[in-house]
């Protein structure tokens, strides 16, 4: 038996009841029109960052992440909070959006910027034993670069994680099989000054071990 | 007092189930509305039910497995030596060898990297034989051997893994959650490299909230991280005939540490931004940075930097007491190099409440985050130790 005494327990019962109401309080996010949500259990997944060669210069990048911690990271983003999955979002949650991503999303090649146009965004519902049900947020990219095999690209991106800390962000590359190979896994603070994903490398390696 | 107590916390809980929003649903299966879980990748898939068809005896708990009279070979005499007998007697006696190349692996760091803070089934990546593939003598020589590399502290060492072991226990009688099963004997044992006089070697012991990593190289101790401990329910419950309460002391310690500051020192300590979880979580190597936030430990008085060693202790103590003793020495050295950060509430009781120690070898991080398994309210803890110069025995491939 361990070393627990009748006031250690009260004080411990105490405690759990008074942990359990900060977690109902701090746990809950209330939505724009006030609709509570129950936090999940555990941390939700990280961002994931996917990337395409199209035609004509191009390259296609799908994004997505939680939209629970994005709340955390982006209050001012709280309308999301009432949208609905699979519908278009309203085109002004969409530029808030984007307006959000582009403060924290950035690619160069040689030190140039490439432009990044927002393409589509919508919410779709996804779900996970250890997780239970959630609504991931997912953005569709264009990437505009000067030539048509890039071998390398400088990618600047803290989207959540500059508030959320143990949000992490996994880039891949997907092949036109449908393949995907990893390009890079990283957290917070190795996000400051950018991380190198070396595209040649991932058109030519084997396909990621799931 | 603790009538008042009991009076108020009465209060409190009549109130918190007069407020039904603040219960939380719980998270058993798909919601009704949905398809249920994606698929695993065929990979996953294989091996999850693999371990499924692995699972055997559950009937007795390593709870309250007895230790074989044969440990007696071995002598009394704690220590490396010993350690190695108890191994070779459970090697001896294991005479299925699907389950002796379950138990012996070859060393590789990207082998020791594969733990996790989940349940067996949803990782199946661990190396290892289940508990619950070794007979009852031969669970009680694993238990032999665990003895030797833990400590022996109550709620501390074998007896946390122990309580922790429990709490999978209690999850499998209120939760259908993780088919593959919560419970004490769906935790892995491995030898990753072979253990003996020369080499290197890690005692690997994992499951549902705990990663015990012991790496030896030449029959010294090279490393006791990362060790990942975390509990629920939180901070106590009944199971297998025992009150448990793993990680409270940890939990407790930490309070009291930042309940010592004042409410300048309480400003420096807080970190930027919110933390859901740890950073040096599993497949999460890379994530300690390298520069330092928070409050210099050289800014705390003696009796705060006496109550920061108490927290310390809660961790280093899970090993055996000459090699926490080494450790504690390493810690202390350091101390004025070393940071306290925390985020949320001093008294580490509410969701995303997060404290670390972070110094030039020591990263300790203490995340509270809401329940999962038990469809109760509160939340539950999730913990690692690790040492950025010995992780994995310092080794790097």
């Amino acid at each position: 038996m361990t070393r627990s005494s009748p006031w250690r327990a009260a004080l411990l019962t105490l405690a759990v009841m008074i942990g359990g109401i900060a977690t109902g309080i701090s746990g809950m996010g209330v939505s724009g029109m006030g609709i509570i949500q129950s936090a999940h259990a555990h941390a939700l997944p990280g961002s994931t960052l996917i990337f395409q060669q199209q035609p004509q210069h191009t390259l296609k990048l799908t994004l997505q992440f939680p939209r629970e911690d994005l709340l955390i990271a982006a209050p001012q983003l709280a309308a999301l909070g009432d949208a609905k999955p699979d519908a278009p979002l309203a085109q002004t949650l969409t530029d808030q959006l984007s307006d959000y991503l582009n403060q924290h999303l950035a690619l160069s090649k040689d030190g140039d910027a490439l432009p990044l146009t927002l393409t589509e965004a919508h919410l779709t519902s996804t779900y996970q034993p250890q997780l239970g049900d959630y609504l991931l947020v997912v953005t569709q990219w264009n990437v505009k670069t000067e030539q048509a095999d890039l071998d390398s690209l400088l990618l600047k991106y803290d989207a959540v994680m500059h508030e959320v800390r143990n949000h992490r962000a996994e880039v891949e590359w997907q092949t036109p099989a449908g393949d995907t190979r990893l390009l890079a896994d990283f957290g917070f603070f190795h996000s400051a000054h950018g991380v190198r994903l070396d595209l040649r490398k991932a058109r030519q390696a084997p396909a990621k071990q799931e | 007092m603790s009538r008042r107590l009991a009076v108020t916390g009465g209060a409190a809980l009549a109130a918190l189930l007069s407020f039904p929003v603040l219960a939380q649903q719980g998270h058993d299966g798909p919601p009704p509305d949905h398809d249920g879980p994606p698929p695993m990748s065929a990979e996953d898939q294989a091996l999850s039910e693999a371990l499924r068809a692995r699972m055997g005896d559950t009937s007795t708990q390593m709870q309250s497995v007895p230790i074989p009279e044969s440990a007696a070979e071995c002598g009394d005499t704690p220590g490396y030596a010993r350690m190695l007998c108890l191994i070779d007697l459970l090697k001896a006696d294991i005479s299925d060898d699907d389950i002796l190349q379950n138990l012996q692996h070859d060393y590789s760091l990207a082998e020791a990297e594969n733990w996790s803070n989940l349940p067996a089934g949803a990782f199946p990546k661990r190396p290892g034989v289940l508990l619950g593939e070794l007979n009852i003598k031969q669970r009680g020589l694993v238990k032999a051997i665990m003895l030797e590399a833990t400590g022996h502290a109550p709620d501390e060492g074998f007896d946390e893994m122990l309580q922790t072991l429990n709490a999978d226990d209690y999850i499998n009688t209120v939760s259908t959650d993780y088919k593959a099963g919560y419970s004490s004997y769906n935790t892995k044992f491995a030898f990753l490299g072979t253990p003996g006089e020369t080499g290197t070697w890690e005692l690997y012991y994992g499951g549902h909230h705990m990663a015990f990593a012991n790496t030896y190289t030449d029959g010294k101790l090279a490393g006791a991280t990362p060790s990942f401990r975390g509990v629920e329910p939180f901070p106590y419950f009944e199971m297998n005939g025992r009150v448990n309460e793993p990680l409270t002391q940890e939990r407790d310690a930490f309070a009291t540490l930042l309940s010592s500051l004042s409410d300048d020192q309480k400003a420096e300590a807080t970190l930027a931004g919110t933390y859901r979880d740890i950073l040096a979580g599993p497949q999460a190597d890379d994530a300690i940075p390298e520069s330092y936030e928070g409050l210099p430990v050289s800014e705390l008085d003696d009796d705060q930097r006496a109550l920061l060693l108490t927290a310390i202790e809660t961790y280093v103590d899970d090993i055996s007491a000459p090699e926490a003793a080494a450790y504690m020495e390493k810690y202390t050295s350091e101390l004025p190099e070393t940071y306290l950060g925390f985020s949320g509430t001093p008294q580490v009781s509410a969701e995303n409440d997060y404290v670390r120690i972070h110094g030039p070898s020591l990263w300790i991080e203490f995340s509270l985050q809401s329940n999962k398994s038990t469809d109760k309210v509160g939340n539950h803890p999730h913990s690692v130790w690790r040492d950025r110069t010995d992780d994995y025995g310092g080794q790097s491939e």
